[in-house]
């Protein structure tokens, strides 16, 4: 038996500091309770720089590079938007920033796949929904040619499609994160979209060609 | 379902949030439905990068990497691995620098030391008057050669007697 009452038990566990305390702390000098609030969204931010890169390493550069300019800009940081939300907006710039230095060309797109990435195609193209979606949780290759794909869209709409798709963002939030008008987020959306069902329409076709052959 | 709610329900097929029946709804009108199935399976190139929370580490082997044909392997040409370095190899490219040094050095000391736009701009650059014959021969100073003028035109030299 423990001789430790069940509540003073509870007294020990320490209280989960809110963004807010923790970042009012960094402000006020304690610059230790940064590594508490980086820690609380590194995978977040990792997670979101994934989608643009899928260079690893690469992502857990950029990663660290938006953390250090959350730091660096954290006096800021206004309490009226949730500090998740202030740390999305400095991450997309830092990957705008990075996709606008590596800018690819289009053409470059159906240049080279690997036979993994071959195989891939050819089983999008022939087996069941549910056997897809089984298979891309496996297959790295699956990555890699998404990767490959959206590296054919331009730079502002591969950010548009990122932001809407995957974080699940309104036009309004998309524009006032990368601080365009909503009438430019609307046409990058719609473009990317139109850009993405070409280039994977062309995927699909070359890769037939390829089988038949 | 229609093809507007099914196409609504892509995301949620993909990341597995539809329940069991909606699922199966969804699956059924795939099967039934080309241009839906076909959205669909445009949708799943992109999707892993869009949908999907975490990338696999490596692809498994079974599937992912066939065997290559082994007709490539060995009808690549044999690369030549290089031999090290043999002792004697550095000692005698030394002193085939010191050599080609030497020669240097000893080619600078026989050279005048007028540069080339000294050269050019100097006595050197002064042709002298040089006079061709019909035939082609020629004499460098035609004024320090009267006798040979003279054997040429021998009346056009002289006053005229008569």
């Amino acid at each position: 038996m423990s001789a430790v009452p069940a509540i003073d038990r509870f007294r020990r566990v320490p209280a989960v500091r809110t963004d807010e305390e923790l970042i009012a702390e960094v402000l006020a000098g304690q610059t230790a309770s940064f590594a508490e609030l980086a820690s609380r969204y590194r995978e977040k931010v990792e997670r979101l720089c994934a989608r643009f890169f899928s260079d690893r390493e690469l992502v857990r550069d950029l990663a660290q590079e938006s953390i250090i300019r959350s730091f660096a800009g954290l006096s800021g940081y206004r309490a009226d938007m949730p500090f998740l939300g202030w740390l999305r907006a400095i991450v997309a710039n830092v990957c705008y920033d990075e996709l606008r230095r590596r800018q690819r060309r289009p053409e470059d797109l159906v240049a080279d796949f690997t036979v993994a990435e071959h195989l891939w195609v050819q089983l999008v193209n022939e087996v069941t929904p549910e056997e897809i979606v089984d298979a891309a949780e496996q297959r790295r290759e699956a990555h890699d040619l998404a990767h490959q794909l959206l590296d054919s869209l331009r730079p502002e709409d591969r950010m548009v499609m990122v932001l809407k798709e995957s974080e699940d963002l309104s036009v309004g939030e998309i524009a006032r994160i990368m601080g365009w008008s909503e009438a430019k987020v609307k046409i990058r959306a719609f473009r990317a979209r139109q850009m993405l069902r070409k280039q994977a329409e062309r995927m699909l076709t070359v890769k037939r060609g390829r089988a038949a052959r | 379902m229609n093809c507007f709610e099914a196409r609504k329900e892509f995301v949620s097929f993909w990341r597995r949030t539809l329940n069991p029946a909606r699922r199966a709804d969804f699956s059924q009108h795939l099967e039934h439905c080309d241009r839906c199935d076909r959205s669909f399976r445009l949708f799943a190139l992109s999707a892993p990068v869009f949908h999907s929370d975490r990338e696999p580490e490596v692809a498994p082997r079974s599937y992912s990497t066939p065997p290559r044909p082994r007709i490539a392997v060995a009808r690549r040409p044999m690369r030549r691995v290089p031999a090290a370095p043999a002792p004697w190899r550095a000692m005698a490219a030394a002193v085939a620098l010191l050599m080609v040094g030497g020669a240097s050095v000893w080619s600078v000391q026989r050279i005048p030391s007028r540069n080339f736009p000294d050269t050019f701009a100097a006595d050197d650059l002064r042709a002298a008057p040089t006079a061709y014959f019909p035939d082609g021969a020629a004499i460098e100073n035609p004024a320090e050669e009267p006798a040979l003028f003279e054997s040429i035109a021998p009346d056009l030299g002289q006053p005229n007697e008569g």
